[in-house]
């Protein structure tokens, strides 16, 4: 009787030649010790020196956006030339948006083993072992060469897991200079408006998206605190103070701003400061720089955000800034400490003030490095001075709470419905919107 | 069959359409105990049966082992031996190299998996500092057990034993067969084995690469869904660098459960919304598509309207641009600013003031968004339908259309009763095919409103875990496209998404069991041929 | 025939004429609406890039036409195959290389569609004609198993492919379109179900082998379905963007159009340069679709409404 399912049979007996041709490199080292899961551990040993087994040479791949691909292509390559290990090493690109890390590679054991990658993506890389600690030497060097908050981008509980390289993710304000040829009215928000008003224009300041919003609620000094959990993989509890006096200031600035006719908080779209569009000035971010250069032409300007007064108190605007990082990834199968250490080396390279320099000039990216930062060229360039100025301001956006972007708990959607709200209930306000934050 | 008793009932054709349709209402449930007597009475017959056909392969192995000589014997441990030498070569020699591949594979990788599995590891990762030559303190980890790996080739050694076992039974059965029979001088060669393969093992030889593909890319992957559902595979358990564990049905709680810490979680509220709008969209989708198809189909195929082709080529030149592309199209027509093509129209032709929020609303439980969804989904779907209803409409005879304006109905009355029902019975099994596609219809909603405006939660009167939040399922979010979020998402939630999954099949599983059980086209398969 | 037939005949003619008018006004109408979307894609590759003050294109009116905001050219088309022109240097930069994905797509399309379509007829004349014992239990199992939603079972096939050491290639995504053809059967059996079995017989006494039977009877009849099986094989690569882009990795030379166009809009930096770009390339890749579908469109009708309907 012969069985219908003899199909399988033959079916499978194919997979038997792909499986015994295969079937050497997938066995996974039995583990000894069963002492429970243990993810860290900490034991020195100083490794010993091989020669690197000369012959075949080794792969690096690395992971970069697309359009920045053959530019870092050319500095590694140069790089490895000029240490000599350009016979050990070859360079693969593997493109990769900043981005998608988290979601595009699905397999770490056999990703690039130095990528580039945004801020807020840290937390899930680390717990996906794709990041390596920064050894203890170039942390050092990184945190006197890039100033603290930029450091912020790279931290993860108490170490450092990434080298920043640019801090452009950020926004700032955008105006015309036609309209604004006195520039020491950019001071201060009320000003600003004043100026735009008077020549019949407004000014954008998209607080419906939480983005803007949420920047505004930083502006007093309020923050969220996220507590990792002992390996620091997982978030274990979030801590904020919006619902202090920082946070309740910074509701009342939001209501003077939702009040003020002069200030269009809603979001159609995103529109250059011209005349045409109506606006004197806009808040906006940095992505759009070169079209609204085009669109302004000489009457392009950008600086920092102006300052608010609330009581006796004037801070200067806060706002979000998202850096983007290079990260070494250890997790890659055959990754042995030596090609580490040089990985750790060619990502300090990458960050290094002459290549920051380069990459300003080549692909105008927005430099991490203080030095480079007080460049003249640099200086001189509009978004990148406005940038760099807010960066004092700003926080990094690196892990952030889910619930800090849900709209219908943020103070804009509740002032919106009480635009006249009294002292009390601003205070009822920061608290709810306190409890939404630090709910897991 | 209980239909047709229904339909020569004198007492049913008696009554008024309203009575009829009271009537069959009453029937289908007062059926309803009598179908359930029925399936209960099946089942100690099922039994029965599964029962006596264990019975027979016990027999057989025994009879087999009894009195086999020592070529069936020795077929025990040397698969196809007992074949091989019985000028069988050919299937001997596939039995045997199956036992090679099998035991490869479990010495190999099986052995190692399954001995882990009640576990699923219990070392996952250790990450330790190495001091290179410049004295850089540089951090490595080192991998051990693989959770997900030890889960994959659990299941596919479990496959394998399976095949084992069916394929063991066989040769030992053919082999005595054989044997017996060679007593009698007649059996089957090589040469037999070959020529069947062109004809009575035909079915086989066509099918083995589809199934054997199907096997591996589809069916062990489906079962890896379902075991992965009873784990805690998500963010804060990813392999390698972690393990995770077997939950049981931790996660399925999580869907049902409306208590949590405080007061009720917004899970099931989320989840039913989701559930109930699936449900919707899907059958309006289906529908409003049929319908509309047909109608188009209908007026193109009215008599004396010329250029046929012309029309139907226009309609279906929107099947050739891939989906994706399209619908990035519509949802950019339909954005939200006042630059935004339709917005701009409209506000130029003065019809509305401020730009409309047509993908993002969230005004009464984002109808607009979903009215639009659909009428969206009209636009890509019509053409196929109307494609298929033409060719239907031709084969309904003109005789009968004849005969019935002879008889003077009108024409409503002629699509009543003569094309609805006809189009409804030809087209049954693909409009359930077509129902079940659009509980799964991925593209449609997640590119055009990417799920649409997100949940509103009361944070202070519900908690809201992070399944919610972070995957940020919207109002427009289908079943399938939550789970694509859970899973794309950096905060992933493998376990839960699977146990969405399954409950995904679950519905569909569920209408496609109530259509077959109730539908003539099914039944009457054979009667069709 | 009376004057009372005359004037009958002449209002029933007219009857005929408004009704006519109506639905060809109708059709019109509906034509417009299925077509606009398209003439808008078109319209949208053929303006040159974003207008930089409201980062949207503008109306194709004829105010911005004059006002220049509209411009008409094939910049997108070069920038598709040339690259970016960047501004400041002159020079254009190739960051998304569309040739290469054609090409992909292309090979991947006309391998995959070849086997599958052989896989495909010969499951559905497996089920339709054969009677074996596994048979019902079969097409259950396949009805039941396209019920289940796919996204996870992507992952486990990387790593089933990791595991044959196929992960990261481009021809895997042959491998997997074509282990996927058992479960197209259900419109190409519908089909050979029409095909009557009295041929068969005939066959069969002549003592024709059943794969005698399928080459030589019921191929030369199943022209359309032929066709029409390739025809959706064919196709299927060109906007499959979800499992692409699962297996692309990073080596953008691998990638089908899918994925390229896709990435190009997705990814944070450049994406609203890349927007127009994204139109032509859109445009591009649905033109060969369209000429093979007029072309092919008897053989889709009638494959479609032969098979279909029976399920």
């Amino acid at each position: 009787m012969k069985s219908s399912k003899f199909v399988t049979l033959l079916g499978l007996v194919g997979m038997t030649f792909g499986m015994a041709s295969c079937g050497g490199n997938t066995s996974s080292a039995a583990a000894t010790s069963s002492a429970g899961e243990t993810s860290t551990q900490t034991s020195t040993q100083t490794s010993t020196e091989t020669s690197s087994q000369a012959a075949t040479k080794t792969e690096i791949v690395v992971g970069s956006p697309s359009g920045q691909k053959t530019w870092v292509e050319t500095q590694v390559k140069a790089w490895l030339t000029a240490q000599g290990l350009d016979s050990k090493y070859t360079v693969t690109m593997y493109e990769l948006g900043e981005g998608d890390v988290n979601s595009k590679v699905t397999d770490w054991t056999a990703g690039p083993d130095i990528y580039a990658y945004a801020s807020d993506q840290t937390l899930g890389l680390v717990g996906k072992g794709a990041l390596a600690k920064v050894p203890t030497a170039y942390a050092t060097e990184m945190k006197t060469a890039l100033g603290n908050e930029a450091m912020v981008a790279a931290q993860i509980g108490t170490s450092y897991y990434g080298y920043p390289y640019a801090g452009d993710n950020g926004y700032f304000l955008y105006y015309n200079k036609s309209v604004f040829t006195d520039t020491s009215k950019l001071e201060k928000l009320t000003d600003v408006v004043d100026v735009c008003t008077a020549a019949n224009l407004k000014l954008s300041y998209k607080l419906a998206d939480t983005f803007f919003s949420t920047g505004v609620m930083f502006s007093f000094g309020a923050r969220y605190d996220v507590a990792l959990s002992a390996d620091s993989k997982s978030i274990e509890a979030i801590s904020a103070d919006f619902n202090s006096e920082k946070g309740v200031k910074a509701i009342k600035a939001m209501k003077d701003i939702i009040n003020n006719t002069g200030i269009d908080t809603t979001t159609d779209g995103q529109k250059a400061p011209t005349v045409a569009n109506g606006l004197g000035a806009c808040v906006d971010g940095g992505w759009n720089a070169s079209n609204y250069k085009e669109a302004l032409g000489d009457d392009y300007g950008c600086c920092k955000l102006p300052s608010v007064t609330v009581g006796t108190e004037t801070v200067n605007l806060g706002s979000f800034l998202g850096y983007k990082l290079y990260g070494v990834n250890p997790s890659r199968t055959g990754t042995t400490t030596e090609k580490l250490s040089d990985l750790h080396k060619l990502a300090n390279y990458l960050i290094s003030k002459d290549v920051q320099e380069k990459r300003f000039d080549d692909l105008t990216i927005v430099p991490t490095n203080a030095e480079v930062k007080a460049l003249s060229k640099v200086q001189e360039t509009p978004h990148v001075k406005a940038l760099a100025d807010q960066s004092a301001y700003a926080v990094a956006q690196t892990i952030v709470p889910g619930h800090v972007w849900d709209t219908a708990t943020n103070p804009y959607a509740l002032l919106l419905e009480n635009t006249d709200a009294t002292d009390e209930e601003i205070q009822a306000m920061a608290t709810s919107y306190n409890t939404a934050v630090c709910t897991l | 069959m209980a239909q047709e008793t229904m339909q020569n009932n004198l007492e049913y054709l008696s009554l008024n359409k309203l009575g009829r349709i009271g009537y069959k209402i009453s029937h289908f449930f007062t059926g309803i105990p009598k179908k359930a007597n029925k399936k209960i009475h099946d089942v100690p017959i099922k039994v029965r049966k599964k029962g006596l056909a264990f019975n027979n392969i016990f027999r057989t192995l025994i009879r087999a082992f009894a009195r086999g000589d020592f070529k069936t014997r020795l077929s025990f441990i040397l698969m196809g031996f007992g074949l091989v030498t019985r000028h069988q070569v050919i299937r001997g020699a596939l039995y045997f190299l199956y036992e090679a591949f099998f035991i490869l594979f479990m010495v190999l990788i099986g052995g190692n998996a399954l001995s882990m599995l009640p576990t699923l590891g219990s070392l996952s990762s250790v990450w330790f500092t190495v001091y290179d030559k410049d004295g850089l303190d540089i951090q490595q980890p080192a991998y051990f057990d693989n959770s997900f790996t030890i889960l994959l080739y659990s299941i596919l050694a479990f496959v394998f034993i399976g095949i084992l076992i069916f394929l063991w039974y066989n040769q030992i059965r053919d082999s005595i067969n054989l044997q017996e029979r060679s007593y009698i001088g007649k059996y089957a060669s090589d040469k037999q084995t070959l020529k069947n393969v062109l004809d009575k093992s035909y079915d086989k030889t066509l099918l083995f690469i589809p199934i054997g593909g199907l096997t591996i890319f589809t069916i062990i992957p489906i079962v890896m869904m379902i075991v992965i559902a009873f784990t805690n595979y998500d963010y804060f358990h990813i392999s390698p660098s972690k393990l995770f564990d077997w939950v049981g049905f931790y996660n399925l709680g999580q869907v049902f459960s409306s208590t949590g810490a405080g007061q009720g979680t917004a899970f099931l509220r989320v989840f039913i919304q989701v559930l109930l709008w699936t449900i919707i969209w899907a059958f309006f989708a289906t529908f409003s598509n049929y319908f509309l198809g047909m109608i188009i189909a209908m007026i193109i195929n009215i008599k004396g309207i010329k250029l046929k082709k012309l029309w139907r080529t226009v309609l279906i030149s929107t099947i050739a641009v891939p989906q994706f592309i399209s619908l990035m199209l519509i949802s950019f027509m339909f954005g939200n600013s006042s630059f935004a093509p339709i917005n701009a129209i409209l506000m130029n032709l003065g019809w509305t003031e401020s730009p409309i929020a047509w993908l993002s609303d969230s005004a009464f439980n984002a109808l607009l968004p979903k009215v639009v969804i659909i009428l969206v989904n009209t636009w890509v779907g019509v053409p196929y339908t109307m494609l298929i209803c033409t060719g239907l409409l031709m084969n309904i005879p003109e005789d009968l259309y004849e005969s019935a304006r002879i008889d003077g109905a009108s024409p409503a009355k002629m699509y009543m009763k003569i094309t609805l029902p006809y189009m409804l019975f030809v087209t049954g099994p693909y409009l359930l095919s077509q129902f079940i596609g659009n509980i799964n219809n991925f593209n449609v909603i997640y590119l055009l409103s990417s799920g649409g405006p997100a949940f509103i939660y009361d944070t202070a009167h519900e908690t809201v875990p992070a399944a919610l939040t972070t995957s940020g399922v919207g109002q427009t979010d289908l079943l399938i496209t939550w789970i694509y979020k859970l899973t794309t998402n950096q905060y992933y939630d493998y376990g839960l998404a699977s146990v969405l999954g399954i409950l995904v099949f679950v519905l569909v599983a569920f209408f496609s069991l109530l259509f077959y059980n109730n539908s003539n086209s099914v039944n009457n398969e054979e009667e069709f041929q | 025939m009376n004057r009372e037939g005359k004037t009958h005949y002449r209002s029933h003619k007219r009857k005929i004429i408004t009704r006519n008018v109506l639905v060809y006004t109708l059709l019109v109408i509906v034509s417009i609406i299925w077509l606009v979307p398209f003439f808008y894609l078109v319209m949208q590759s053929l303006t040159s890039a974003y207008n930089p003050s409201v980062i949207i294109p503008a109306l194709p009116t004829e105010d911005n036409i004059n006002a220049g905001k509209v411009v008409f050219s094939f910049d997108n088309y070069i920038t598709l195959f040339a690259g970016m022109m960047n501004k400041t240097s002159g020079e254009r930069e190739l960051v998304y290389d569309f040739k290469v994905w054609y090409l992909n797509t292309l090979i991947i399309a006309a391998i995959s569609s070849i086997i599958e379509t052989v896989l495909v007829l010969g499951t559905s004349y497996a089920f339709s004609r054969l009677r074996f014992k596994a048979r019902k239990p079969l097409m259950k199992l396949i009805l039941v198993l396209g019920m289940f939603p796919g996204f996870l079972s992507m992952i486990i096939i990387y790593f089933i492919l990791k595991l044959i050491g196929m992960e990261g290639n481009i021809f895997s995504l042959i491998f997997i379109y074509v282990a996927g053809s058992a479960m197209q059967y259900y419109i190409a059996k519908g089909f050979f179900d029409t095909i009557p079995k009295s041929l068969d017989e005939a066959a069969m006494i002549d003592g024709a082998n059943k794969n005698t039977i399928f080459f030589k009877v019921i191929m030369p009849l199943s022209k359309p379905i032929v066709v029409y099986t390739f025809l959706i094989t064919f196709t299927a690569p060109w906007g499959d963007f979800m499992m692409a882009s699962f297996l692309a990795a990073g080596d953008s030379t691998a990638w089908t159009v899918a994925v390229g166009l896709r990435t190009m809009i997705t990814t944070l930096t450049d994406q609203q340069k890349y927007f127009p770009v994204f139109w032509a390339g859109g445009v591009v890749t649905s033109i060969p679709i369209m000429i093979l579908f007029f072309w092919l469109q008897k053989y889709y009708v009638e494959g479609i409404t032969g098979g279909a309907v029976k399920g």
